[in-house]
């Protein structure tokens, strides 16, 4: 009944990108709805090669959370980089929330099954890559953001580019080399200093 | 790190990067120049490159997403019977293994005891639980069943069980276990055709020899009277052996059903694992109608009408369908969209998406899903003997070379002889290639004459805008070009590109308020300029130009509404009121806002809407609205500039309803209305020529569509007339329950009384003040129900057509009265009869007759009194006459000048003393109390609040509720009697609340809110 309006969505991403964190509260529960979606749709699957779009995925998720043609911001950039942060936000704080995706600890190390990765990917445990991010951010800031619009943000390298202002060349080289930096500190072999 | 050495780094990692993984290490240990650190950190990165490739390639959603798929697959239903089940003795039956479970129940493999058989068991889950609220049970409280329930639901499955039939799934037996219900049946080996289907079209033998099967079922069992109402894959098993099975034969009605959403998105996979919980909270069994699963549900099924064998048949068109076409017939996102596609629209033909698909096959689809049921197949048996004859057709030992599947149909429909056309085994080559040709063509032909289907009949539909019924459209028009609609809702005007969807919102001026309606009217010819309405609350309305091309807003005139720019752009017409006002007057002025002059003023108890220019700019047409006895005859008329030379175009049938028209280039009149039945309100458009000069009919009315369940509105047509844009707009009653705290004033946030997609409105609370009493459409034609505060399904009380307008209920609670209107077309002087109900149900009787379409109302126990209030617009004076319900008309007790126009909301006092009545027209609400009973009248005003929906008396007499509309959603307040208001609730949909009527104890409020959504269509192909 009380369902937020494309406009409170917008007022609420906006104040969240001004620093109120109070924000969040209330985009928490729509993200989760998505969240919730999605997975139904993963359950609902059925023949395996039918597997879903990711990009245009993420794009209606975030359709869904705001007209993106509604917006008054000049700067389409400036909510994409807000969403990515938020996603990055709201998702690490769900899997911290989740015993199978907490590292450490007393729970053990649960990865994903296997069967229900969509793709050739290594399972992922959230919060740890969020941390190690966190380190990457130190050493090259520009790197990091790069995993965040394009991770948690879903952005394309074009549209990461478009929110850096760099080329998408510079967002593919930052985007491989962050990857392989992150999958080494997951793999703790980490060796830097800061 | 240092910011230096990192991008040493960097450059160097890159550098590695770009040579062959061979040459790397040599490359590195060369141009790190003895920077032994700088080439072990470049090695450790590049040693996770590979891996690095794939890595966090899906979003964080997904992967998030993926896990919690996983965990509630894991987590499974908690509150089943559990494993432990395995084992137990029930009743006669030993539970062997579980089976599987799902939104239908949980199944276990048992043995029979007796006669040493294996049989299914299914628990049914909460049968009866459509009887019990499923909000008020505490949790984790055992199930209540309802004996009713269960005696009705044991009935119907007894029913089912004397189906005995090779492609039904034998029930043998029903039970019940710790005071739930089961079902014993024939254990069957195999799946059901859900996997089968999701992976992609059957091949037309492999269709037709399932299909067969089920109209071989479907027709058995309709003739034992028995109707299935949820056919879909999910409940059609192929068992290893051979034959299909309908499962759940009849159960459908007497299943709690979960919400569609649940049903769509949760699929079969979920419906198996997730909590039973998640189904019980949807929309339960309703009495008489009955939802099946959303994407097979039938038209008659998604309006809540009442079902039959037909409904079947479309449910298996809809099977038919998707095994032909390899994908949903009304595919849609939300179950709002599947219900969309499933009234309003035709699939995508199957032969779009499967070519090798033969047209009889087709034929049948189409036939099946027709929406209108009186011209779908009639008969399982129907479709059973076209089925079985096409498959005898189609059969590849009887029909040659199996290119074209029924070349004597298809050569006959292009005029090649059949003989010609049939290709020939065993000639010569010169002939096999001369036929090879001739069967080319004909198959060209095929295409080419069945790519437009009827062309001249079929409408092509586009949906253009997207509003939620938070930010349903106000208005709307497209561009003359045809290359934009602009269109209006609560955030303002927007254009939209029709092509690209793209679009951008006009800001509206700022004089404009923001609590003001800002709405598109019209387009000026070149596309580029707007006719925009400003109306503020209170009536204060303007008329502004809005051009595209980035100048501000200019005021043309105030104190008016436009209708319509003329197809020159030099004139305007336009109303000296607000449009929202009852209007009787058409004015035109020049472009600029000069010179406005009045055109046409029509008599007291007329009004006019919806005015157009003729395409030559020489006359304007309007929809006039002739009210007599509280009735209203709608006809388009035209007059010319001078208001002189008027004509009828058209008279409206006494059963429709005008909503609004558009004049194309070519002289035809395009028009919508609304076909008044008790069930729907269905706006379909039709069209009629006419002589644009005079304005003149030429033709006959033609009906062009076959819509249902929308008003439309907003007709507009592009210059050249191929284009049109219209609004459909749906309004959906719901009844709310809130809880009343600090004395009344306040509430505690309100649920959902009724659940289900009809039309519910509450009239009144039983004197007891347990249970609210609702008119809906439910079953389908309109009826009385009653639903207690603490039941999630409601008993019907009274049935049809004399209900339709709603009911009160007598001061000692135990009649309901309701006033029952002429049929549309009889005597003018038939009288209306006011009937008295038994609150319980029962045969109408007789209260009293009126001349008059008259409200009425009454107090409450231990006052006595009734009132009648002759409220008609075509009188000076309104009256207030007392009645009682057994002994008929008393004494006139008021009569009011009219000095101000009286409202539609009015209500008595509880002790009889006062009758309030609002004002309308005014910038904040009014209300009038006059006393019945000696004293004086009384006015107030709720400062602040416009446009009242709703009056309703607290149970103390103290104080009103009060709904007030606006752009930005309903209010509903407790307004004390000297006008100090306070917010009771505040409602975002965009329909808004419309009142809150309080139960007699002040414990409850029963709200409506009408959830009105509106979104804007364009048609071609007319």
């Amino acid at each position: 009944m009380t369902a937020l309006s494309s406009h409170d969505i917008t007022q609420l991403l906006r104040a969240w990108g001004s620093g109120d964190e109070g924000a969040v509260e209330k985009l928490t529960p729509l993200v989760y709805k998505e969240l919730h979606r999605l997975a139904h749709r993963y359950m609902a699957r059925e023949a395996p090669g039918h597997t879903l779009q990711t990009t245009a995925l993420i794009h209606e998720v975030y359709l869904r959370l705001v007209n993106v043609r509604d917006l008054n911001w000049q700067d389409r950039a400036h909510f994409f980089a807000v969403c990515a942060r938020l996603m990055r936000h709201i998702l690490t704080d769900f899997a911290r929330s989740r015993r199978y995706l907490k590292r450490g600890g007393d729970a053990p190390h649960v990865v994903l099954d296997e069967a229900l990765v969509v793709s050739r990917q290594l399972p992922t445990d959230l919060v740890a890559l969020d941390d190690a991010l966190k380190g990457l951010a130190k050493v090259d800031p520009r790197a990091s953001q790069v995993v965040e619009l394009r991770f948690f943000g879903g952005l394309s390298v074009e549209e990461a580019a478009e929110v850096l202002k760099i080329s998408p060349e510079t967002v593919t080289r930052d985007w491989r080399m962050a990857k392989a930096w992150l999958l080494r500190e997951l793999s703790g072999e980490a060796q830097h200093g800061s | 790190m240092d910011p230096e050495r990192w991008k040493q780094i960097k450059e160097m990692y890159h550098a590695a990067v770009s040579r062959e993984e061979s040459q790397r290490a040599a490359f590195l240990k060369e141009a790190c120049g003895g920077d032994e650190a700088l080439r072990l950190e470049v090695e450790s990165l590049l040693a996770h490159e590979k891996q690095a490739e794939g890595y966090l390639e899906a979003p964080a959603i997904e992967v998030a997403a993926q896990a919690l798929a996983k965990e509630k697959a894991e987590s499974g239903p908690p509150s089943e019977p559990a494993p432990s089940m395995v084992g137990k003795v029930i009743s006669h039956y030993r539970i062997v293994e579980k089976l599987g479970g799902g939104g239908m129940g949980v199944v276990y493999k048992a043995e029979d005891t007796r006669l040493g058989r294996s049989v299914a068991l299914k628990f049914l889950p909460d049968v009866g639980a459509g009887l019990v609220p499923a909000q008020g049970r505490p949790q984790g409280a055992p199930l209540q069943i309802d004996p009713d329930a269960l005696e009705r639901f044991k009935r119907e499955a007894r029913a089912a069980s004397a189906l005995n039939h090779p492609n039904i799934c034998t029930i043998h037996d029903i039970g019940e276990f710790e005071g739930q219900p089961f079902i014993a049946m024939e254990l069957l080996e195999g799946q059901t055709l859900k996997p089968r289907i999701a992976k992609g079209r059957f091949k037309t033998e492999e269709l037709l020899e399932l299909a067969i099967q089920i109209a071989d079922a479907l027709d058995a069992a309709h003739a034992k009277g028995i109707i299935h109402r949820d056919i879909k894959p999910a409940n059609i098993f192929i068992t290893r052996r051979g034959p299909a099975k309908i499962l759940d034969f009849g159960l459908a009605k007497l299943m709690p059903v979960p919400a569609v959403s649940e049903r769509r998105y949760g699929d079969e996979n979920l419906a198996a694992t997730a909590p039973p919980k998640a189904h019980r909270e949807g929309p339960l069994t309703i009495s008489g109608s009955v939802m099946g699963t959303a994407p097979y549900m039938s038209p008659e099924q998604a309006r809540g009408e009442e079902t039959d064998a037909r409904t079947d048949l479309f449910s298996f068109g809809v099977l038919l369908y998707e095994m032909a076409a390899g994908q949903e017939a009304f595919p849609g996102d939300t179950p709002a969209l599947v219900f969309d596609a499933i009234l309003n629209r035709d699939p995508i033909p199957p032969f779009h998406l499967n070519p090798d698909i033969p047209p009889k096959l087709e034929e049948i689809i189409h036939k099946a899903l027709e929406k209108d049921r009186g011209l779908r197949y009639q008969h399982a048996s129907e479709m059973r003997t076209d089925l079985k004859r096409l498959k005898r057709d189609t059969d590849p030992s009887r029909v040659g070379a199996g290119l074209v599947p029924a070349p004597s149909a298809v050569a006959a429909a292009t005029g090649v002889g059949a003989g010609s056309a049939r290709p020939r085994e065993g000639r010569a080559l010169p002939y096999l290639l001369a036929g090879a040709a001739v069967a080319a063509l004909v198959v060209l032909a095929w295409f080419l004459l069945r790519l437009p289907p009827k062309a001249s009949a079929v409408l092509a539909e586009k949906r253009l805008t997207f509003n939620s019924s938070e930010n349903a459209v106000q208005r709307d028009a497209i561009s003359p070009d045809g290359k934009y609609l602009a269109y209006s809702d609560p955030a303002g005007i927007h254009v939209k590109q029709v092509s690209t969807g793209e679009e951008r919102l006009i800001p509206r001026p700022a004089a404009v308020p923001a609590g003001a309606y800002w709405d598109i009217a019209s387009w000026f010819p070149d596309s580029t300029q707007l006719l925009a309405d400003a109306d503020e609350p209170g009536g204060n309305t303007s008329m502004w130009a809005v051009s595209m091309l980035g100048q501000s807003p200019r005021e043309l005139l105030e104190g008016a509404s436009g209708f319509e720019v003329s197809p020159d752009g030099t004139h305007i017409a336009l109303s000296p009121r607000g449009a929202s006002d009852n209007v009787r007057e058409i004015w035109v002025m020049g472009s600029q806002g000069d010179d406005p002059q009045k055109v046409l003023a029509l008599g007291e108890n007329e009004s006019l809407h919806s005015v157009h220019w003729s395409p030559d700019g020489q006359r304007l047409a309007y929809i006039r609205e002739q009210s007599t006895r509280g009735k209203y005859q709608g006809s388009i008329e035209a007059c010319d500039l001078n208001g002189m030379n008027r004509t009828v175009v058209l008279s409206a049938d006494p059963d429709r309803l005008l909503e609004d028209f558009c004049w194309l280039a070519d002289g035809r009149i395009v028009y919508s209305q609304q076909e008044k039945s008790a069930t729907s309100r269905d706006g379909n458009l039709w069209q009629i020529g006419t002589d644009t000069h005079t304005g003149a009919p030429t033709g006959k009315p033609k009906r062009m569509t076959q819509w249902a369940g929308s008003y439309l509105q907003g007709l507009s047509a592009t210059a050249d007339g191929k284009r049109l844009a219209l609004r459909k707009t749906t309004f959906q009653g719901q009844v709310y329950l809130g809880e009343l705290a600090a004395g009344g004033a306040r509430m505690n946030p309100p649920r959902r009384l009724t659940n289900d997609e009809a039309e519910d409105v509450p009239w009144a609370w039983t004197a007891d003040s347990k249970s609210v009493l609702f008119t809906s459409n439910r079953t389908g034609p309109m009826g009385i129900f009653k639903q207690g505060t603490d039941r999630v399904t409601a008993e019907p009380v009274i049935t049809g057509p004399q209900v339709d307008n709603g009911v009160r209920l007598s001061a000692d609670g135990a009649w309901m009265l309701n006033l029952e209107v002429p049929k549309p077309g009889s005597d003018p002087s038939t009288p209306f009869r006011l009937m008295r109900i038994p609150v319980s149900g029962g045969m109408p009787q007789f209260v009293l007759e009126t001349r008059n379409e008259d409200e009425f109302e009454c107090a409450r126990a231990p006052a006595t009194l009734c009132v009648l209030l002759d409220a008609r617009e075509d009188q000076k004076q309104l009256t207030i006459t007392a009645f009682d319900p057994l002994k008929g008309r008393g004494r006139l007790l008021r009569t009011v000048e009219k000095d101000h126009t009286a409202g539609v909301c009015y209500g008595l006092s509880p002790d009889g003393s006062t009758f309030a009545i609002s004002i309308d027209g005014e910038a904040e609400i009014h209300i009038r109390l006059l006393a019945l009973s000696g004293g004086s009248d009384r006015e107030i005003t709720v400062k602040g609040w416009p446009n009242i929906t709703g009056l309703d008396w607290s149970p103390d007499g103290k104080a009103l509720y009060c709904g007030s509309v606006s752009p930005q959603g309903g209010t509903l307040l407790y307004v004390d009697l000297k006008g100090n208001a306070q917010v009771v609730w505040r409602c975002k949909a965009a329909g808004g609340l419309v009142y809150g009527l309080p139960s007699p104890d002040g414990r409850y409020l029963a709200i409506l809110v009408e959830d009105l959504n509106s979104n804007v269509w364009m048609v071609e192909g007319f």
